[in-house]
């Protein structure tokens, strides 16, 4: 049988391709040639499994560009997979440019830039948050700064970096003279009270086929250098539907049509759910490890595979996993250059701890998911699981 | 506010192991290694530095280099492997690099064509003649004689059974025979054997000897030819022109005749 040729380009490591040291894509079907960079984009590559490899500097789009192009052309490439956020849009250029399948330019960007995905999410007739665009300093003038607080974010960031959240003018100026020369590519949003839920799906031929949903410990945003962070599952009632409900509608509006999706919203005090962004790609800090445990299903591979171009089966048992344990991840950060140790491995059962993740690290956390350590917890209830969370981060040391 | 520092130059290196790459980079450069579909690559990389598996026997090279290399802007592409001489030359002629050029490789298949008894078992060969050249000028840097007793194959040993008539006219015969091969600059590799006071040349290669040798000639001269071989086509790490002049001072005058 030949193989389908698909173009890899990982800004990762190379182990992220690998699960326990199982690939994630079938070389049986699939000839992978890989884009990467020198920053252990090749650690451990066996060549014979990947014989075709291109390492450039991912800090320049016109090399991996040159890369890509070229072996795209030379090798009759059928697929892309791009895992990383910020190469989406690129990949997805690329994708139209050489009229591949998958995420195509217009819709990457709808999931890039946080004005026209809400945007697009709005005309779904989905609640989003007030915003306005930032392209001035003069542009927060024209606000209304009685109206209760904001949030100040870039356009195009990823992980919870570059947020402000500001009461007022004067702080709001502040915030734009710390953001700097990325100030230009800003918004602002109304600041909205309530609970944050991150929803995982899966999406295959524009049909959103798996669903996990989450509720946040805390808020992404709200990193802090000895914090803890994290995120438990919930899975039926009234608020899990409308909630599963909310994330089809939007994805969909995006053009989503093959892949993994990571949508936060907020639920109000006023049972109101609002939208608060989606990435296409899948949740990171460990959120796929808590979801594999949750159902057996593998999101990072769901994403891997559809974007190669191969199905995704989600296992029937899935669906019965429901009945079981809640599970989540719990991070603590770090709060300084010689953080504490992680959780002994001989207290970790006690403490519903099914995998300890090392997250190396150091000094302060750049962004939401930047971890010291990392665990996936395992709770008979939303409310034991709570417990866990409390008790880990008396363990570890780490504050609210 | 711009930088003063200027841009670590780009060497493009075809081949080659880690260790030549290690050689390459302590010329001050930053390397794009080249390597065949299927080779190593962890053991290649440096930080900023880049790799890309390709066939450089294959038609496509040519556009690979255009649409790859080129935007890169590299001062010199290099190599030390005769299998990917031709490589070196099409992109030095692509690129309008110094180095290598194409004028030499199709000097040398046609010297190569027109003169099958060269092309006679590397066995034969008692001795290898490691050459340098800039700008047309060709310094002998050493001659090793290859031990008969060896045990293992490379084995060397100096200083060679020659006398010093023997190398000056040796000198001379090799260098009349680069000036026919057209080269200007870098390294040479010329076996021969001593035949009844005759000397036969068996085989010529336009790479500095192998790196055994290359470590005999070092430990013997303080040159180290694959250092020079790596650095000359941006003037680091070879000859200044009249150093090499003053080594060879009769063996251009034979040039053309």
């Amino acid at each position: 049988m030949s193989r389908k040729p698909v173009l890899v380009i990982n800004a990762a490591k190379h182990g992220f391709m690998f699960e326990e040291g199982r690939t994630l894509l079938p070389f049986d079907s699939v000839e992978p040639y890989l884009l990467t960079h020198p920053y252990g984009g090749a650690d451990q590559l066996d060549p014979q499994q990947y014989p075709h490899v291109a390492v450039c500097n991912f800090h320049k789009n016109e090399e991996i560009l040159a890369a890509a192009r070229w072996m795209i052309s030379e090798y009759g490439i059928t697929a892309i997979v791009a895992p990383h956020e910020k190469y989406l849009v690129l990949a997805a250029q690329l994708r139209t440019e050489f009229g591949l399948p998958g995420l195509q330019y217009e819709s990457a960007v709808l999931f890039r830039d946080k004005i026209k995905m809400k945007q697009a999410v709005q005309a779904a007739g989905l609640r989003i948050p007030a915003f306005w665009s930032l392209d001035r300093v003069e542009d927060l003038d024209a606000l209304d700064w009685s109206r209760g607080s904001k949030i100040i974010k870039s356009r195009f960031g990823v992980g919870g970096s570059d947020v402000y959240h500001v009461d007022t003018l004067e702080a709001a100026r502040e915030a734009w003279q710390t953001a700097g020369p990325d100030a230009g590519q800003f918004e602002v949003e109304e600041f909205i009270h309530g609970t944050m839920y991150h929803v995982d799906a899966i999406v295959s031929q524009g049909e959103v086929v798996f669903t996990s949903a989450s509720r946040y410990l805390a808020k992404p945003g709200d990193f802090t250098p000895g914090g803890i962070f994290g995120s438990v599952n919930i899975r039926s009632g009234d608020l899990f539907e409308r909630i599963c409900d909310f994330n089809s509608r939007a994805v969909t509006a995006l053009g989503m049509e093959g892949g993994v999706t990571h949508l936060e919203l907020f639920h109000t005090p006023e049972d109101e759910l609002v939208f608060c962004e989606v990435a296409a790609r899948p949740g990171g800090a460990g959120i796929d490890r808590a979801i594999d445990q949750c159902f057996g299903v593998n999101i990072v591979e769901a994403a891997v595979r559809l974007e190669a171009g191969l199905q995704m089966p989600i296992p029937s048992h899935a669906a019965d996993r429901v009945k079981g344990p809640v599970w989540g991840f719990i991070g603590i950060y770090p709060d300084g250059p010689e953080p504490g140790p992680a959780i002994e491995l001989e207290q970790r059962s006690s403490m519903g701890i099914a995998e300890y993740l090392p997250g190396g690290a150091k000094n302060a956390p750049r962004h939401c998911s930047d971890f010291t350590h990392r665990y996936i917890v395992g709770a008979a209830d939303e409310t034991a699981f709570d417990e866990r969370y409390r008790a880990l981060a008396e363990a570890s040391g780490a504050h609210f | 506010m711009t930088s003063d520092t200027a841009p670590t130059p780009r060497l493009v290196v075809i081949g080659g192991d880690p260790a030549l790459a290690a050689s390459a980079r302590s010329l001050g450069c930053s390397l794009v290694n080249l390597q065949l579909p299927g080779s190593p690559v962890e053991e290649y990389l440096a930080p900023d530095e880049n790799y890309y598996s390709i066939d450089w026997h294959g038609a496509s090279f040519k556009r690979f280099v255009d649409a790859v290399i080129r935007p890169l802007n590299p001062v010199a592409v290099v190599s030390l492997g005769e299998d990917s001489l031709t490589a070196v030359a099409a992109a030095n002629d692509l690129l309008g690099l110094p180095g290598l050029q194409l004028t030499t490789i199709n000097a040398f298949d046609a010297l190569y064509s027109a003169h099958d008894s060269m092309a006679v078992s590397q066995d034969d060969a008692r001795f290898t003649a490691a050459m340098f050249t800039v700008e047309g000028t060709h310094r002998m840097i050493g001659i090793v004689e290859h031990d008969p007793d060896a045990r293992t194959p490379g084995q060397v040993s100096l200083p060679v059974s020659l006398t010093d008539e023997h190398v000056d006219a040796l000198t001379k015969q090799i260098s009349t025979l680069l000036n026919g091969l057209k080269l200007q600059d870098g390294p040479s590799t010329t076996e021969f054997r001593v035949d009844l006071n005759q000397t036969v040349v068996t085989r010529v290669r336009l790479v500095p000897p192998a790196r055994d040798l290359c470590a005999v000639i070092h430990a013997e001269t303080g040159i180290d030819l694959e250092r020079w071989a790596l650095g000359w086509p941006m003037g680091l790490g070879g000859p200044a022109v009249d150093e090499a002049a003053t080594t060879t001072p009769d063996a251009n005058e034979e040039a053309g005749q």
